[in-house]
């Protein structure tokens, strides 16, 4: 069994590669999946520290955190791909850098 | 469930579109908005109820049979903050009724409103972060649909997306922050955090204090993370640019004010420093970006980044005095601000333009609209019988108290900049009107015209009788000072 800091380590590099994929995709859909992945990133750094304080015990609480929070990330990536959807009729792309004309 | 304060709300948001759906589409933005505004006052009534016994012990709600002390505390500070969202959503709903009568799909508009209030209502009274943080979505997630509701205009789609993109990595981080702190405390429970970190907790407090400022500082808007709200203020249709300014943005001030002294205070010589640091950026960039616009509701937008900058003075000075003046401006603030884009939303009403040249002498034409706005304005600058004065001696006499005398005489410098651009405003308020479009131009209609003139009332009466919202803030305060009165 994979010691607690694996998991740690694990979140936080799922954090990063979230992140990256946010600051470097161009494509609205591939920036909703690197939302996501962020938000997942989080609920695993939960679930593997709901089992750190007692050993043997799972805090109940954080698993009801983490079922919740996923259904928040479901109406999030809904909403974002509604206007995703909106965004592609106005201007017949998905690329993020051609959207700017709000300035200054 | 809850407590009646915040199901009243969620209850009308249900019961709104279910009535919008069978009156006629003609008159359904008038029934639907008078229904809604019912819950308003339903909420806000039982609140003021309940005042007097939430001042001598906060009411504690735990959810159903909860064994990991989820719970609501229904205690001062978060009463000061919801008696604002409540009094501006009762009053956008008011706005509301004439301002987006040429809109399609309004009762879904006012269903959206009151959950937006519900989030606000419900995060300011949470007792732990579970709970903080399912009303913080609930209140972004609805408030991402409002800054977009116009869909068919491009300027309000970009905005939105910029907004939700910034937004969700904020909301993201803070979950990731919150996993920290629980795994550093073994709870979400907001006192007993504070209880198990009396002693310190070494370097991951610092990263999960990090990533909590970080996640609530972008709906603050703290100085880099800013970049969405000039766009989404100015995208949005007015009553939601004052809600979103006025009591969105304020509870995310409040809440990094709860949790700073709630559950840091055993680091809270870093974290002055800091927040020093971030105020000076805010007015900076806030009060000279400012100068540069043409567009109204963004130079109110970049005002709004200088106020946050003002705020965090309070924060930074660490005093209890430093937070009095923290959370009295916070309540000033939203009264101000939602005030100025009600009223730039009933010029725009009118005119149809948002650009400052095109409202070259709206004075004589509009002159209720003007006066209120000249209010507003006038208490955004911080002249003195007005609320925004008050909050602002109160900051930079907390600068002197805690011995930052530099970031007091910075508070003035930049409140004297700040008037550069709330002169041009007054200017064109009161011009000779040339432009002839303003020539057959109104005063706004009624529906309109109520909740600018009960806003612009309490900015003067606050102004010159401040002492019950001064004793609420200096209460609310020692609240957060004080934990152990929690437990």
């Amino acid at each position: 069994m994979p010691s607690f800091s694996a998991y740690l380590a694990c979140a936080i590099i799922l954090y990063i590669i979230g992140l990256y994929c946010l600051v470097t995709k161009r494509n609205l859909i591939r920036l909703v999946m690197g939302l996501e992945i962020l938000i997942n990133a989080a609920h695993i750094n939960f679930i593997a520290l709901s089992a750190y304080w007692v050993p043997g015990f799972i805090d109940p609480l954080a698993r009801s955190v983490v079922i919740i929070s996923m259904g928040l990330a479901g109406c999030l990536g809904a909403v974002l791909l509604s206007f995703t959807v909106y965004a592609y009729r106005h201007y017949g792309t998905l690329d993020v850098r051609r959207m700017r004309e709000l300035r200054g | 469930m809850f407590t009646p304060i915040i199901d009243s709300l969620l209850i009308f948001s249900i019961i709104t579109p279910i009535v919008g759906f069978f009156t006629p589409r003609k008159n359904s933005c008038l029934i639907c908005g008078a229904i809604s505004a019912g819950g308003y006052i339903i909420s806000m009534a039982y609140l003021l109820h309940l005042l007097p016994q939430i001042l001598e012990n906060p009411i504690r709600i735990p959810m159903e049979a909860s064994p990991v002390h989820t719970s609501i505390i229904i205690d001062v500070p978060g009463s000061l903050m919801s008696l604002l969202a409540l009094a501006l959503g009762l009053l956008a709903t008011i706005y509301s009724m004439r301002f987006m009568e040429r809109d399609s799909g309004t009762p879904l508009y006012y269903s959206l409103l009151l959950a937006m209030i519900t989030g606000i209502v419900g995060a300011s009274y949470s007792g732990d972060l579970f709970t903080l943080f399912i009303f913080w979505e609930l209140m972004c997630i609805t408030s991402y649909v409002l800054v977009g509701f116009r869909k068919n205009v491009r300027e309000s789609v970009e905005a939105t997306i910029k907004y939700m993109l910034m937004s969700g990595v904020g909301s993201a981080t803070i979950l990731f922050g919150m996993s920290l702190l629980y795994g550093l405390t073994g709870t979400l429970n907001l006192p007993r955090i504070a209880l198990s970190l009396k002693a310190g907790g070494g370097p991951w407090l610092y990263v999960s204090l990090g990533m909590l400022i970080t996640g609530f500082g972008i709906k603050a808007a703290i100085v880099p993370l800013h970049v969405w709200v000039p766009d989404a203020y100015a995208a949005a249709p007015s009553p939601i640019s004052a809600i979103i300014a006025g009591a969105s943005t304020e509870l995310a001030v409040f809440v990094i004010c709860k949790l700073l002294f709630f559950i840091f205070p055993v680091i809270k010589v870093s974290w002055m420093e800091f927040f020093s640091a971030f105020a000076v950026l805010n007015m900076m960039l806030g009060n000279i970006v400012g100068l540069l616009q043409n567009d109204v509701k963004r130079m109110l937008a970049y005002s709004s980044v200088a106020h946050i900058g003002y705020i965090f003075i309070g924060i930074a000075a660490g005093t209890k005095l430093g937070l009095t003046a923290s959370l009295l401006h916070i309540f000033n603030h939203g009264l101000m601000k939602a005030l100025a884009f009600l009223c730039i939303g009933a010029i725009i009403y009118r005119i149809g333009s948002r650009n400052l040249e095109d409202m070259a002498g709206i004075g004589r034409k509009m002159p209720i609209t003007s006066t209120a706005f000249a209010i507003a304005v006038l208490g955004l600058i911080g002249m003195p019988p007005l609320n925004g004065f008050i909050s602002k001696l109160l900051l930079f006499m907390s600068c002197l108290d805690s011995g930052m005398l530099w970031l007091g005489i910075l508070l003035i410098a930049f409140s004297a900049v700040s008037t550069g651009y709330y002169i041009r405003i007054l200017k064109a308020l009161i011009a000779t009107p040339q432009n002839e479009r303003l020539n057959d131009v109104k005063e706004a209609p009624i529906p309109i015209l109520i909740p600018i003139c009960c806003l612009a009332f309490l900015v003067i009466l606050l102004g010159i009788w401040p002492d019950p919202i001064l004793r609420f803030a200096e209460e609310s305060s020692s609240w957060l000072m004080e934990v152990g009165r929690y437990a």
